[in-house]
């Protein structure tokens, strides 16, 4: 390792940031170690925001206590916005005027949420929701509401209904596209959730794009393209994100929505890393390039990158997965889908479970499982190893899932 | 304040004085004890928080869930009648001085 008192510093402190930094430690790095967000709150988990409400105000579910980051050594800039990143000089720039300087830099920066540029956005009640200060925003206004309206059926606009029904409230979610998380999941997977929504009492309009919203005195009234409108008490936005890659794009990085990194999450610059919602990375589970949202893979590269920052430099390689709660249903999703690939439904007798396999021509690519985490556990395996499973197999009286990964492996 | 004892691999052992209703997974992950993964974050997905029992602590034996026990079966480390997972384990009174003992693999 070099010397000099330089260390790492890392810019943004979420699920990817944190976790490079307490890795650095788990792995000996002996430098300083700076850690910088712009959240003013301790580092704390994003999937509870969505799911969970307790009593009126959100959980603030804390990565690691205070106390063991100062334990570790690993100093923490909280509520800090970092400005400039000077690749000449290896400088980080505060907002509020501090610099430090760095042997290595990793933007951890993940995203926001995707602005829907439209008339009355800005209106009281309107929320979008991507960290503490929104989810609490919005668990205030909860208590007392009637109804929502939710536009965009995504993973956090679903998870939200999900929500605000088990609690009374009548949700109506609009969509511009034609099915429930459309851009994420398969059309048998999408038509499971939209079941499930709708016999909760929410009421689901695909196919329409919202023009404005409208305050009505108290309510907000959200008008569709073909003249219709929703009325709710409370407007949630979940319509994507931006990756926040400006620092590394500003500082003359290559950016293409998302800090573009070689597949063991190095930039162009040998002492610049990128992990997380910010970063876009050749995978082996798919075609091009990927730049993926979810906490597995936020930690799984911050993982890496800590290696590598220590002189283990390896491609990141971990199969991606992710999970959703909505209502009774926890979705899970391991590998990667793509647009053209084909789905295919196991049978299934029990209540309340799916499973879905999606190939890519022959080639098993993702596994979406409803309430069956032994299933989802056995398929990150399958498409880890690669073990052939086709299409025939999946839909043969008798398949099980672990079994056929336990045989190969045996094999 | 409930104290877990945690017992690493290794012979080692380590104390913390946590919160009631907190679940071992939180305690684990958020004092580093980095036997304890807690990729989902406790929502029974991911079997990243597997623990034994110490089988003195019985009241915390035989009672998992359906999901859990399906979740056991898929652990990275062997299962025994001593396993559990750590995120279904909220603290109460009648757990003070639980020993949990931690296996040598999560993933
Ligand atoms: C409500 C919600 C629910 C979710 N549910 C799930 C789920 O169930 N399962 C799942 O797998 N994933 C879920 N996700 C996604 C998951 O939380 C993200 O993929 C994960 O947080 C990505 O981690 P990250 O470190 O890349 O980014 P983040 O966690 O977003 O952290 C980045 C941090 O950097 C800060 N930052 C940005 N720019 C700067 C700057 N210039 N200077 C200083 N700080 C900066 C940001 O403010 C932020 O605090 C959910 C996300 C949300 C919002
Ligand atoms: S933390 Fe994931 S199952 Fe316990």
């Amino acid at each position: 390792m070099s010397s000099g008192a330089h260390g790492t510093v890392v810019v943004g402190a979420g699920h990817g940031g944190v976790e490079t930094a307490v890795e650095l430690r788990g792995r000996g790095y002996d430098r300083p170690i700076l850690l910088i967000g712009d959240d003013p709150h301790e580092p704390y988990q994003r999937p509870p925001l969505s799911k969970e409400l307790k009593a009126d105000e959100p959980p603030l579910l804390p990565l690691r206590t205070t106390s063991m980051l100062k334990d570790l050594d690993i100093e923490v800039w909280l509520g800090t916005r970092v400005g400039r990143l000077d690749r000449a000089a290896r400088t980080v720039h505060t907002d509020d005027g501090r610099t430090r300087g760095y042997d290595h830099a990793v933007i951890a920066t993940g995203a926001r949420s995707r602005p829907l540029p439209i008339p009355g956005i800005e209106l009281d009640g309107v929320h979008y929701l991507r960290d503490y200060d929104d989810a609490r925003a919005i668990a205030r206004r909860l208590p007392g509401c009637r109804d929502a309206v939710v536009i965009g059926a995504g993973f956090i606009g679903l998870e939200f209904a999900a929500l605000a029904a088990s609690v009374g409230v009548r949700v109506t979610v609009i969509e511009a596209g034609a099915r429930a998380m459309g851009r994420a999941v398969s059309a048998p997977t999408s038509a499971h959730f939209a079941a499930l929504h709708r016999a909760q009492g929410t009421e689901l309009v695909f196919d329409v794009t919202v023009e404005r919203i409208v305050d009505e005195g108290g309510r907000r009234a959200v008008v569709l393209a073909d003249g219709r409108v929703a009325r709710g008490a409370l407007v949630l936005v979940g319509v994507g994100v931006v990756p926040n890659d400006e620092v590394a794009g500003d500082a003359g990085l290559p950016v293409e929505n998302g800090v573009l990194v070689d597949d063991g999450l190095r930039t162009v610059d040998e002492r610049i890393w990128a992990v997380g919602d910010c970063a876009r990375y050749p995978s082996p589970y798919a075609p091009g390039t990927v730049r993926l949202e979810s906490v597995q893979n936020a930690t799984g590269q911050a993982a890496t990158v800590a290696a590598a920052i220590c002189g283990h430099r390896e491609p990141y390689r971990d199969v991606p997965w992710f999970w959703s709660v909505q209502g009774p249903a926890k979705l899970q999703i391991a590998g990667l889908r793509h647009a053209e690939s084909t789905a295919v439904v196991r049978p299934e007798s029990r209540a309340g479970r799916l499973a879905v396999y999606c190939f890519r021509g022959e080639q098993l690519c993702a596994i979406e499982t409803v309430n069956s985490a032994a299933e989802h556990l056995a398929a990150r395996t399958a498409i880890e190893r690669r073990i052939p499973i086709t299409p025939a197999d999946v839909v043969a009286e008798g398949f099980v899932l672990r079994d056929a990964v336990r045989t190969h492996q045996a094999a | 304040m409930v104290q877990v004892n945690f017992h690493t691999p290794d012979g080692e052992k380590i104390s913390i004085d946590a919160p009631e209703g907190e679940s071992v997974m939180q305690v684990a992950v958020q004092n580093g004890i980095r036997w304890i993964v807690g990729e989902c974050g406790g929502s029974l997905m991911c079997a990243t928080c597997h623990v034994y029992v110490d089988p003195d602590n019985s009241q915390r034996l035989g009672v998992a869930s359906d999901d859990e026990d399906e979740m056991l079966e898929a652990a990275a480390s062997p299962r025994t009648e001593c396993s559990r997972l750590s995120c279904q384990i909220r603290l109460g009174e009648a757990d003070q001085g639980i020993n949990i003992h931690l296996p040598p693999t999560q993933r």
